[in-house]
């Protein structure tokens, strides 16, 4: 009899540990929606460049570790500087992206002891402000409330759900073999002078356990 | 990516101490060098000892409190971005041993130091860490450096820092880590601005070797008045 109940306060108390800090779009009727325009509108209001001052909760393994991001990006340079200080202002890691390469200008010794952080760190940041476009000729897919693009990226498909009443990017999936590696979800969007920014992003990768809640704090040009 | 979350904070609350707190880590020279001939007293040059009495003197001015509120702006200036990040909050210190910093802008962050514990908290994971000052020796040492720092003991900062004295009123004393320093890989130069009255610190410049700068700066700073145990809790409604 102790042991469902141990089974379910854990199951709960997993479940609660991957909550959503964020409120989710409503869901609105899609039955009439094209696809193409839906894409083109969201293009248009994204940003190309833009300064960002971000929180960052990063939960891996029951552990959460929490910090300040300010991140500086060119999406049509694909380039992008990114520095995290904790809040007493302490630099923690610094990154430099660019095209081809991904530079670790400075981090703690703490988040270099294990693995390559600077590429995987660098990696989640192209995932979270890059290529958040399908292109023209990804599969599409019309839901009740949403469109999906499914497409060929490097060796799997990504896909790319817009749904709610604004009809904005609310969830991008990488799939390899089947299953998800990694998802980025976009919430709460905000409207700064014509352009689109979400208030909060989680990217959740599914190979390494570890999820990165990002919440929008001030936003520059 | 953070596998040990412990050794981070260790980490973290270390290079506070070193970054901000820390000229007790490091040895002054006064308004030269402190390589002079010794010709003054315990081997120093005249120099030397003129700049020892001043942080003498103004270890006395500034220590003269129990209790200490002041609001704070820290602004960092990064050699990468255009733009500075602002951080805005409050610090409250209870002498002996217990210290507040709170951050209200851009995120609300407290940390609390006592001689026993280390408590933090912040809104967007909602939950207090605390850290156990005896099992942690490096704590120890982070809440040594602070009240070295924050009690005006600054004889001790002569061993580590070359310090000179940049401008007289408002006092400005600037420690650059001499070769003895451990900050010394990290850090250029740490510059204090004193209060007019001396009694204490109006600004601190921090001049990394990065090309980074960290400023802060101290307001509506209230000695001796009246502390609450609620700016000592961490946690925040």
């Amino acid at each position: 009899m102790k042991r469902p109940a141990v089974v379910l306060c854990l199951l709960a108390l997993m479940i609660g540990c991957e909550g959503i800090p964020f409120k989710k779009s409503l869901d609105e009727s899609y039955s009439s929606v094209d696809p193409s325009m839906v894409r083109e509108r969201f293009q248009a209001s994204i940003p190309e460049r833009f300064l960002l001052l971000n929180t960052l909760v990063f939960e891996y393994n029951w552990k959460t570790f929490s910090g300040i991001g300010f991140v500086d990006v060119d999406t049509a340079e694909r380039t992008c500087n990114l520095v995290s200080i904790n809040q007493m202002g302490v630099k923690l890691f610094e990154l430099s992206i660019d095209k081809d390469s991904i530079n670790t200008l400075f981090a703690l010794p703490e988040f270099t002891a294990k693995g390559n952080f600077g590429k995987m760190a660098g990696e989640d940041i192209k995932r979270v402000y890059f290529d958040l476009v399908p292109s023209k000729e990804a599969e599409i897919n019309r839901k009740k409330f949403s469109v999906i693009f499914r497409q060929q990226e490097g060796e799997g498909i990504a896909e790319y759900v817009f749904s709610g009443p604004d009809q904005y990017l609310t969830e991008k999936t990488y799939y390899e073999k089947g299953g998800p590696v990694w998802r980025v979800s976009f919430y709460e969007y905000l409207n700064r002078d014509g352009k689109i920014y979400p208030g909060g992003t989680i990217l959740k990768n599914y190979l390494y356990g570890y999820r990165l809640i990002i919440r929008l704090k001030e936003v520059s040009d | 990516m953070v596998k040990n979350k412990m050794e981070m904070k260790k980490t973290i609350v270390l290079l506070i101490v070193l970054s901000l707190f820390s000229p007790a880590v490091i040895a002054p020279r006064a308004g030269g060098e402190t390589k002079g001939g010794p010709d003054g007293k315990n081997g120093l040059s005249a120099k030397e000892v003129e700049i020892q009495e001043l942080l003498r003197t103004i270890g006395e001015k500034v220590s003269g409190f129990k209790s200490l509120k002041t609001d704070f702006v820290q602004e960092k200036d990064l050699a990468m971005f255009k733009k500075k990040i602002v951080l805005r909050g409050r610090i409250y210190m209870q002498k002996p041993n217990r210290l507040a910093w709170h951050v209200d802008k851009p995120v609300k962050y407290s940390v609390v130091i006592t001689d026993k514990a280390i408590r933090q908290w912040d809104e967007d994971t909602n939950q207090v860490q605390e850290l156990s000052l005896s099992k942690n020796p490096i704590f120890k040492n982070v809440v040594n450096q602070l009240s070295v720092w924050f009690s005006g003991e600054y004889g001790a900062l002569m061993a580590d820092n070359t310090v000179s004295v940049l401008q007289q009123h408002p006092l400005i004393i600037e420690f650059v880590p001499n070769e003895k320093n451990i900050a010394r890989k990290m850090i250029r130069s740490i510059t204090i601005t004193f209060r007019d009255d001396e009694k204490y610190l109006k600004k601190i410049k921090i001049h990394e070797m990065s090309g980074d700068t960290t400023t802060l700066d101290f307001s509506n700073t209230l000695l001796d008045a009246p502390v609450e145990n609620s700016f000592f809790e961490v946690r925040r409604v």
